[in-house]
C-alpha cells in the first residue's frame, strides 16, 4: 500500500508499478562510443556537437523525479544523474526566434516541447538511474527526463536537439496523442486538446 | 435500440481499439515482437473496419489516417526485422 504522501504523487488514472515495464516503439539503436555525436541544430547561434567523452564531461547534476507513463503506470523516486537541458542549450546558444524544440532519437522517433518547459530545473539529459548506468532497453546511453509530462516525451537513445521557432508536432503527437501531455490534467489525447 | 440491432461503434471506440493497438507495439520488447506486431495489425484492421462505418465525415477521415499511419509504421518495423 502506498503512503498517503506517495497517493499524492499519482496523478489521476494512474497505478504504482513496482518494477520499470520496458516500452518502446522502436528496436534499440546500437551505442559505439567511438562514433556517437549528439547535436543541436535549427534556430540557434550556432551547431553544437558532442562526442561521447564530450558530453559526459558537461557538468553533472542529480535530479530525484516520478515517472508517470500515458498508459497508466507511474514509478515514484527516480535518481537521475545527467546534464541539464538548458545547459546543453545554453552552449548552443537559441536565437531570438526559438520557441520549441525536437528531441530525436537515432530513428524517426521525436518528442517536441516549449523551450520554457525543458528550462525547468528537473529536466535533464539522464545517463545514470538510481546509481547505475542506464540500461539501453530505458534510453540508455542517455534519454531526456521531463517530469512534467507524460513519459514519452521523455525519448530514449537521445541523439539531438532541433531547436525551432514554431510548434512542430513529435511521433506520438502525430499519431493522436495530446500535445502537452501533463499527467496532472489527465491530457492523454489529441482530442482533449480542443476542450 | 430495437432487438437484434448491434450499437454502431463511435469515434472513442474506435480510438479505443487503436489505443490497444499501440499498446500492443509500446509492450513488444517484453514479448515476441513479430506476434506483438501481428496482433496489433489484427488490432487496426477491426479499427480501420469500424471507422469506415463512422457517419462523422471528419472524425471517419481522422481515425482512417491514424489506422493507415500505424500500418505503415507496422510495415516498416516488419521490414527491419526481415532485412
Amino acid at each position: 500500500m502506498p503512503t498517503a504522501e506517495e497517493a499524492a504523487r499519482v496523478p489521476p488514472g494512474q497505478r504504482l508499478t513496482k518494477g520499470w515495464p520496458i516500452l518502446h516503439a522502436e528496436g534499440i539503436p546500437p551505442f559505439d562510443p567511438a562514433t556517437w555525436r549528439f547535436r543541436v541544430t535549427g534556430a540557434v547561434e550556432r551547431t553544437a556537437e558532442w562526442t561521447w567523452d564530450e558530453f559526459r564531461a558537461l557538468p553533472p547534476v542529480t535530479v530525484t523525479s516520478d515517472i508517470h507513463c500515458v498508459t497508466g503506470w507511474s514509478k515514484l523516486g527516480n535518481n537521475w544523474e545527467g546534464v541539464p537541458f538548458r545547459e546543453v542549450l545554453d552552449r548552443a546558444g537559441p536565437s531570438s526566434a526559438a520557441t520549441h524544440a525536437l528531441i530525436e532519437a537515432p530513428s524517426a522517433y521525436t518528442a517536441n516541447l516549449p523551450l520554457d518547459a525543458l528550462a525547468d530545473d528537473d529536466v535533464l539529459f539522464a545517463w545514470s538511474h538510481d546509481g547505475a548506468p542506464l540500461p539501453p532497453e530505458h534510453g540508455g546511453p542517455l534519454r531526456l527526463v521531463v517530469p512534467k509530462r507524460y513519459f514519452w516525451k521523455s525519448v530514449k537513445w537521445a541523439v539531438g536537439v532541433r531547436v525551432l521557432g514554431r510548434d512542430v508536432r513529435g511521433y506520438w503527437e502525430e499519431r493522436g496523442y495530446h500535445n502537452d501531455a501533463d499527467p496532472w490534467a489527465e491530457q492523454r489525447y489529441a482530442w482533449q486538446e480542443s476542450r | 435500440m430495437l432487438a437484434g440491432m448491434e450499437a454502431r461503434p463511435g469515434p472513442g471506440e474506435v480510438w479505443d481499439l487503436i489505443r490497444r493497438a499501440d499498446e500492443f507495439v509500446k509492450y513488444s520488447p517484453n514479448r515476441d515482437p513479430a506476434a506483438a506486431r501481428a496482433q496489433a495489425r489484427r488490432q487496426l484492421e477491426r479499427a480501420a473496419e469500424a471507422a469506415a462505418a463512422l457517419t462523422d465525415r471528419a472524425a471517419r477521415d481522422a481515425l482512417t489516417e491514424q489506422v493507415r499511419r500505424r500500418l505503415d509504421d507496422l510495415d516498416r518495423a516488419g521490414d527491419r526485422a526481415d532485412g
